[in-house]
């Protein structure tokens, strides 16, 4: 449990890293949002940069585009998503 | 050449020019020997979801050629032409080293995306709802020539035209350390005419960028014109005199009439031997330079062209590009710019106040 509380954090971070989102912390995401269009807004150059992230970081690579959409829903999922089939 | 009107000009470069020619009365050097340009607030341009994803290079060419869009008036343009020597650096070299750091596997698309060098052209088109001609042209040391040479070509064909034309480069690290290891640039950091009187070789590096709003149609009020732009290749002494002759007897012109000198000198030993040639040919001339307020790179012939349109039309030449200032005031009305980058492109601008 405090393992996926950890990755959510870190992931934040690295979103936010890897997306450039100038002004904002971890905290201003919040875990359960939809990361695309409501919530962080984020758009289609966003979802490949995620894809990339998820690939360096954790050696998931997606190559289902509705797979992909379900695992970047918001950041719980991601997280979930990370655990069950993380690489590395 | 049809002969274009300037109607508006933006330019960021390592001085405060985003402001205008006052921006010259505070020079600003460098502590290392390559200048950064000094950015204005670039979230008044573009937006905060493209912002994040934009380099320097995109953000101050983007910026300068909205602003320069701006001040025109115009809404609408029948072409977006476009200069650049090495485009998007920053972007190409993360991307290049994303490709050996992770052995060509899981590249991001945005620096692949920003390191084409037609980025900023479709930027402007996407943004501004502008579907029109639209090139850009990536030819080293003459890019921003042959894009005002196309623009000429264009006014040609459709006379009623206005043509957005500018061009960008920008210095990265890397780039810098690259053309440092062949000698490009100096060792120290020489300011002002100490860089101009230099004879050691190499310069200081630069940046920047400006755009320029074209109508072949003079306006109402005084306008400063690009009458003829003459570019050559690796030439011999004599081939630039004659070259000079051709265009001035084209223009009918005589030497006497060439009210300023404009001379791209960036203080390099070894391709300097052009400039005192010129300057003897215009002995009547007042001598600007600029090349030690903007350091050199591709384009730099953009930070020469907007000075030179600024002083015309305001009729005043900032102290800090002159070596001797002069104290009689004359009417300004051609300007001739010679430029010299590194040996091989080599060429002239002619300029002329219309009231």
């Amino acid at each position: 449990m405090q393992e996926l509380t950890d990755l959510k954090q870190t992931l934040k971070t690295q979103i936010i890293e890897s997306l450039n989102l100038q002004g904002m912390t971890p905290d201003d995401i919040d875990e359960n949002a939809p990361l695309f269009g409501e919530g962080l807004g984020l758009d289609s150059i966003d979802s490949l940069e995620l894809m990339v992230l998820l690939e360096r970081n954790y050696g998931i690579k997606i190559e289902d585009a509705r797979e992909g959409r379900k695992a970047m829903e918001s950041v719980a999922a991601m997280a979930q998503y990370i655990v069950d089939h993380r690489t590395k | 050449m049809k002969p274009m009107f300037i109607i508006s000009s933006t330019c960021i470069s390592p001085q405060n020019t985003f402001e205008g020619l006052e921006g010259l009365k505070a020079v600003n050097y460098p502590k290392e020997p390559v200048y950064y340009c000094q950015e204005p607030d670039f979230s008044k341009y573009i937006n905060p979801v493209q912002i994040r994803r934009m380099s320097r290079a995109l953000k101050m060419g983007y910026t300068a050629a909205i602003d320069a869009l701006n001040k025109s008036g115009f809404t609408q343009l029948d072409a977006i032409i476009i200069g650049t020597g090495k485009g998007c650096m920053s972007d190409t070299e993360i991307f290049l080293h994303s490709i050996v750091e992770y052995q060509e596997t899981a590249l991001n698309a945005t620096h692949f995306i920003h390191s084409t060098y037609n980025q900023l052209n479709g930027l402007i088109a996407l943004n501004k709802k502008i579907s029109c001609y639209n090139i850009t042209y990536v030819h080293r040391g003459f890019s921003l020539e042959h894009a005002l040479l196309d623009a000429a070509l264009y006014f040609a064909e459709h006379p009623q035209s206005q043509i957005l034309v500018g061009s960008f480069d920008e210095m990265t690290p890397d780039h810098f350390k690259v053309k440092k290891q062949w000698g490009y640039w100096k060792e120290e950091p020489l300011h002002g005419q100490s860089l101009l009187y230099s004879k050691t070789p190499g310069t200081l590096a630069g940046e920047g960028s400006a755009f320029f709003v074209l109508s072949s149609e003079k306006p109402k009020e005084p306008a400063v014109k690009i009458c003829d732009i003459q570019t050559l290749y690796s030439p011999e002494s004599d081939e630039v005199v004659s070259c000079l002759n051709n265009l001035l007897e084209r223009n009918q012109l005589q030497k006497e009439e060439i009210d300023l000198l404009m001379l791209g000198e960036n203080g390099d030993v070894n391709h300097a031997q052009n400039y005192p040639m010129i300057a003897g040919q215009f002995p009547e001339a007042e001598k600007i330079y600029f090349k030690h307020l903007c350091g050199e790179y591709d384009t730099a012939i953009n930070f020469g062209l907007w000075t030179g349109y600024e002083i015309l039309l305001k009729q005043m030449i900032p102290e800090s590009m002159q070596l001797e200032v002069r104290s009689e005031k004359k009417t300004y009305r051609h300007l001739l710019i010679y430029n010299n980058y590194f040996g091989k492109n080599q060429g002239f601008m002619l300029l002329k106040l219309e009231n």
